[in-house]
């Protein structure tokens, strides 16, 4: 397997994870909708999509403020700033990520966003003060290298998707352990509850360690998508 | 009547095919081209740091008046060339002007510790570090580009439809072995 059909894959794995949980989510509303109430499956299909799309749009930001990583001004780490650049340009990535830095003294490093051109790298200074120059460099590769090959994209759909399922899988089962009793309503909530409990755990972790060999494989031969 | 449709059916496969073909070709070309665009730019950038620093220079060594004809010459070629392969030769030529340029001004402490001409051998530094990186990028572009064009089927329509192989631009330091030295710096 070749970098560039790993690349091609994990393209292809993003559009399969969104349009499966595109799916998911139709199948759910739809089944809410066939035993519960048509206004109910309605509404909360509504309330999903409108989750989503806050939840997309706003990763970025949640991102930074769960990690605490703050921009750095405009004269700041100017050699740190180079070697991101750098290795931007050896990626052939149309423009160069922001950086930002976590205070944190464990060594490490990640990125986010959703296209390149509005991504960023977050290094803790622990990392920069743990690294030398051409360790920091392959480091900042790799997060650049994740950017690229759109694992970041990937993992911000996978994550929120995972997340409004369950949200609506416990929303659901706890509709239906305080609301009305009856059999149908009881099966219902064992497969909201399981629909919600499986997503949430294991595509979270297969796109975790598919896109992370992706990455690991393209960190210094910069070479372009075709 | 059941040969007929296999025969359309075919030929609008193979239509599919070639345009699918032709896109990715059309894409490869303009990758290359933009990883062109990009070591472009840090040529550029670096032609432009260099009248700053052979002006610092002159100010300490003004009589070493050949070793700057030698960078301005080597700078002006370095503008004038617009394709890969004689931009490659001409970076390498301004490379080697450079040294000497900084040769000279090794002979100069208070130069050397100028906060002016510290920030400028930095900055060029830092455009040779993205001139091979840009490098890096672009040669894979070409590479990717040239493989295809030469491969079967494109090798027989490449030509007419206007595609040529692309230049790599290569640099004096690929070809050099590295320097190994036994000694244990201090």
């Amino acid at each position: 397997v070749t970098l560039q059909q790993q690349i091609r894959r994990n393209r292809l794995r993003s559009s399969i994870v969104v349009l499966g949980f595109v799916f998911l989510l139709l199948v759910l509303a739809g089944l809410v909708g066939l035993v519960l109430d048509v206004s109910l499956g309605v509404a909360a299909l509504v309330f999903a999509a409108i989750y989503a799309v806050f939840a997309i749009v706003r990763a970025r930001g949640l991102i930074s403020g769960i990690t605490h990583a703050q921009p750095v001004g405009h004269g700041e780490l100017r050699p740190l700033r180079r070697l991101l650049e750098n290795v931007s340009i050896g990626a052939g990535l149309p423009v160069t990520p922001e950086l930002r830095i976590v205070e944190d003294d464990s060594p490490n490093a990640f990125a986010a966003g959703l296209r390149p051109t509005s991504s960023y790298v977050g290094v803790t200074t622990g990392l920069l003060r743990a690294m030398p120059k051409r360790e920091l460099e392959a480091v900042l590769a790799h997060e650049v290298a994740h950017i690229r090959n759109r694992d970041t994209y990937l993992m911000t759909m996978a994550t929120v998707f995972a997340g409004v399922i369950a949200l609506l899988a416990d929303i659901g089962f706890r509709t239906l352990a305080y609301g009305g009793r009856n059999r149908r309503a009881g099966a219902l909530a064992a497969v909201l509850a399981l629909v919600g409990f499986v997503p949430h755990r294991t595509p979270r972790f297969s796109c975790a360690r598919a896109s992370r060999g992706a990455a690991s494989c393209s960190l210094t031969p910069a070479l372009p998508r075709s | 009547v059941l040969w007929v449709w296999l025969l359309l059916g075919a030929a609008a496969l193979l239509l599919v095919l070639a345009a699918f073909g032709y896109n990715r070709l059309v894409r490869l070309r303009n990758e290359a081209d933009t990883g062109w665009a990009n070591i472009d730019v840090q040529l550029q950038r670096r032609a432009d740091l260099i009248p700053n620093l052979v002006e610092a220079v002159r100010g300490y060594a003004a009589h070493e008046r050949a070793v700057f004809e030698e960078v301005t010459r080597a700078r002006a070629a370095l503008q004038q060339a617009s394709s890969p392969g004689p931009a490659g030769a001409a970076n390498d030529v301004l490379t080697e002007a450079l040294g000497r340029l900084f040769a000279v001004a090794e002979a100069y402490p208070e130069l050397q510790a100028s906060e002016n001409f510290l920030r400028l051998q930095e900055d060029l530094t830092d455009t040779e570090d993205k001139i091979s990186a840009a490098r890096r990028y672009y040669n894979s572009t070409v590479m990717h580009f040239n493989t295809a064009i030469q491969s079967i089927p494109w090798v027989l329509v490449a030509r007419p439809l206007g595609f040529r192989e692309k230049e790599f631009f290569s640099a004096a330091g690929d070809t050099a072995a590295p320097e190994v030295s036994f000694t244990r710096a201090t």
